[in-house]
Formats: C-alpha cells, sequence, structure tokens
C-alpha cells in the first residue's frame, strides 16, 4: 500500500522533474528490454533489472531483488552492497518492506523507516545504516507473486506517490524479464545435467557390454558388478567405467594395429 | 507438478548415472516446469530432446495433458546450453497465442529469433510420456561394449551393427537388443542376428 508523503516532506518541486523521470524510466524499459541471457547467468541479469530500476526511480539510491523459489533458496542481488547489507537484516529477522509487499501483494512506502510502525525491528536498523525511505514492489504473475524489488534512497522521504507509480509500471516489464530468464536459466540446467547423466549413462553401458562379453553374464548381473568395482574402489561409477572401456578400447586398437 | 512414476523412476536411474550429489534431474525437471507454468500460465508442460548417437533421448512433463496441448514452441538447446547439437526444448500449452510472448522474448535474449519454431509440434505424440529413448541408448551402448570387448574399435563397432541392422532391414535399436541377450552370437554375413 502506497503512504502518502508527511506533509512539510514532499521532495522539492522542480519543473523539469517529471520529464526527466519519464525519459529515465523509457530509457531503464528500453533496456530491459534488450536484456539478453546468451552470456549472462540469472544472477547477472537480476543485477541488471535491479540497476535499471534505479535508474527508473526518481530518488534510487539503490535496488535489490529478491526471487522466491520452491525448494531453493531465495536468490538475492542488488545494485550496492549497502542494498545487500540492508535485506540481509529483513531476511534475517523475518520483516521488513520487502516481505510485507510480497505477502500483501501490494507496493509498500516509506520515508522514515527509523519510526516506521509497520516494521518495528527492521525499520531503526536500517536507520542506522542510513538508510531512511524504501519502496518494495511485489512481482506479480496472474497466478501469484514469485519474487519482490527493494529501492532504497538514503534520505527521508526520497520516493513520492509518483516515484512508487513510476516502480509499479517498471516492476512488471521486470517481472515477464525476471520470468523469463529463469525458464532459461532453469531450461540450461535441466540441458546441461540431463546431457551429462546421459554421457555417462553411455559410457557405464559400454562397460556394462564389455564384462558381458567376458563373462556371458547379463546386463543386470554386469551392472551389479560395476557397481561392486565401484565401492571397491571409492570412485565413481561413470569414472570405473571409463576405465574399463578406455583398456578395452586401447587393447583393440593395439589388436588392429599389430594385424 | 504430478510427476509419473516411470519418469521418475527414469531421472532417479540417470542422476545414479551420473554421480553428482549437488544433482538431482528430478528436482531440475520440476524446477524448470514450475518456472514455465509461472510465465505461461495455461502451460500444460515440456520436453527436453537430447541426441545421444543414434538414439533420441527425451524427457517430457506434459503426460495426460498431452490431449489439450493447441499451441507449442520448440527452442533449439544447442547454441546455449553444453548439449549436442540437435538438442531442444519443447514448451506446450492450452490457450491458442499463448506462447507467443515467450516464443518472442525467448528468441531475442538468446538471438535465435529465426531458429524458434511456434506452433509447429501440436501433436506431441506418443512420445510424450514419461522419458523415452533411454532403452534404445542402453541397448545400442551395451552392444557397442559387446564388441567393443571382443577386439573391436569404437568405430568399428558402430559400423558392425549398422551393416548388420542394413543387411537385415531392421534397426541398429533391434541388432543391438539381439546383441545383449545373447553376447556369444555373431552378427552374421546375410545381416540376420543369429548364433
Amino acid at each position: 500500500m502506497t503512504q502518502p508523503p508527511v506533509p512539510g516532506q514532499v521532495p522539492a518541486e522542480d519543473p523539469t522533474a517529471g520529464v526527466d523521470a519519464a525519459i529515465d524510466l523509457q530509457a531503464s524499459l528500453s533496456a530491459l528490454s534488450r536484456l539478453s541471457t546468451g552470456r549472462l547467468n540469472l544472477e547477472d541479469l537480476l543485477v541488471q533489472v535491479a540497476t535499471f530500476a534505479v535508474q527508473a526511480i526518481p530518488g534510487a539510491d539503490g535496488a535489490g531483488l529478491t526471487m522466491m523459489e520452491r525448494d531453493r533458496a531465495d536468490t538475492i542481488v542488488a545494485s550496492a552492497p549497502f542494498v545487500r547489507e540492508i535485506d540481509a537484516i529483513q531476511y534475517g529477522i523475518g520483516e521488513g518492506p520487502c516481505i510485507s509487499a510480497a505477502l500483501e501483494r501490494t507496493t509498500m512506502r516509506s520515508g522514515s523507516l527509523g519510526v516506521e510502525p509497520r516494521w518495528p525491528r527492521f525499520g531503526p536498523q536500517a536507520s542506522q545504516l542510513g538508510v531512511h525511505s524504501v519502496v518494495s514492489l511485489p512481482l506479480l504473475t496472474p497466478d501469484g507473486v514469485f519474487g519482490a524489488m527493494n529501492v532504497y534512497a538514503h534520505g527521508t522521504d526520497a520516493f513520492d506517490e509518483h516515484a512508487a507509480h513510476i516502480g509499479e509500471l517498471f516492476a512488471v516489464p521486470a517481472a515477464i524479464a525476471v520470468q523469463n530468464a529463469q525458464v532459461l536459466a532453469q531450461t540450461k540446467r535441466l540441458a546441461a545435467s540431463l546431457q551429462a547423466a546421459l554421457n555417462a549413462q553411455a559410457i557405464i553401458d559400454q562397460a556394462v557390454g564389455i564384462l558381458m562379453s567376458r563373462s556371458g553374464c547379463t546386463p543386470d548381473e554386469a551392472f551389479d558388478r560395476l557397481r561392486r568395482l565401484s565401492q571397491k574402489q571409492s570412485s565413481k561409477l561413470a569414472v570405473v567405467a571409463g576405465r574399463i572401456v578406455d583398456e578395452a578400447v586401447q587393447r583393440a586398437r593395439s589388436r588392429h594395429l599389430d594385424e | 507438478m504430478e510427476m509419473s512414476a516411470g519418469l521418475a523412476a527414469d531421472l532417479a536411474w540417470l542422476t545414479v548415472s551420473l554421480d553428482d550429489p549437488a544433482v538431482d534431474l528430478t528436482d531440475l525437471v520440476h524446477s524448470l516446469h514450475e518456472a514455465f507454468l509461472a510465465a505461461v500460465p495455461s502451460g500444460l508442460g515440456l520436453s527436453v530432446t537430447i541426441p545421444v548417437g543414434p538414439a533420441d533421448v527425451t524427457v517430457c512433463t506434459l503426460d495426460d495433458g498431452a490431449s489439450g496441448v493447441t499451441t507449442s514452441l520448440r527452442l533449439p538447446l544447442g547454441s546455449w546450453t553444453d548439449t549436442e547439437s540437435g538438442s531442444a526444448v519443447v514448451f506446450y500449452a492450452a490457450i491458442a497465442g499463448a506462447l507467443v510472448d515467450l516464443a518472442a522474448d525467448l528468441g531475442w535474449l538468446l538471438g535465435l529469433q529465426h531458429h524458434v519454431v511456434l506452433d509447429g509440434h501440436v501433436r506431441p505424440g506418443h512420445q510424450h510420456r514419461l522419458t523415452s529413448g533411454l532403452a534404445e541408448l542402453s541397448a545400442i551402448q551395451q552392444a557397442l561394449g559387446v564388441l567393443i570387448g571382443r577386439g573391436r574399435t569404437p568405430q568399428a563397432a558402430r559400423c558392425e551393427l549398422e551393416q548388420a541392422a542394413r543387411r537385415s532391414n531392421t534397426t541398429v535399436h533391434a541388432v543391438s537388443d539381439h546383441l545383449i541377450r545373447d553376447p556369444a552370437a555373431d552378427l552374421a554375413g546375410d545381416g540376420r542376428p543369429r548364433n
């Protein structure tokens, strides 16, 4: 929920501020659409998204992204070291604007963290580190929330309603970019591991075949023998299998040369 | 995701072969499936196909949702993952047009705009269930092992299987199956597997 600015502490009016903010937002959204994961890992890409958020949102000094992944530790990235420090406090004590934004699926804003009643433990600690303003934006999908973006500033009342609105505009394409990046990152991890497993399986099967040809045993018996060898030698199954295949291939090649 | 017992068993088996305590293929399949459903709410599942020698191994999470597929998105994997050329991932969804944005974004992100195939795989066929190709891969590799054990080089072993398959007008998998059922069998000159 967006909080109204405290009277007397509204950021000073600047006739060019609206135009500049629009240009910043446009530039950041444009940069967001050109994100490329080809040479980046998921964490690098999230850092870029956080950096673009700082450029887009007026008054921001730093931003961080938190992903909520099932059965996995959250991926937390930050555009600046102080953001990581503040977020660590938040997740350490289990209280703060990001957690509230994710739980309530709505924007959280504060301009006086030191006396913020919603986060009585987090607020004073952030304030002691010189961070007084925050806007936390949930990253939403049609099915729910999958993360949140925290934008921080050192000054008090750094974010007005307009800044929060710009943050919300930015959070929509940011959420899509992050989700697509997650699909790519997970695809990459699965594909690489599956390929490695299939390569290992192929070597293991060749070794099973070699043991079968030597002793006339069944594939199951050959595999059991291989597994016992692996346990005895305290080596991975694929490593033991690789040795058996290499020796047999070397013998075959020398025999071929001799003929 | 409700993972079928067959798919879970195959992934567990491959995880044992990989023998890396940091990797559980079941978890990785699950995570990708969940990430895809988060990005595309009408998503039904996905398949990853990797060629290993003459066998194509496919892991698929589509299962019973196959009949509801109305749109698909195929993305080649070879250029941006550590996989063999010819590897691909196909995403399936229930609502026509649901994959258009994802296709545009992923194609752009990877610089593969001209290699993304939209709606070219809306009939996943029998291969959509569980994993396919694993049994074929095992049989062929074991048969290669039998021939290497008899003193053939890997290249010669591969040629022998292929020639036997051609002569007997059958597949390399069928010849391999015969050989591993009877490791002493001779792949006779007329191409028919026999003792």
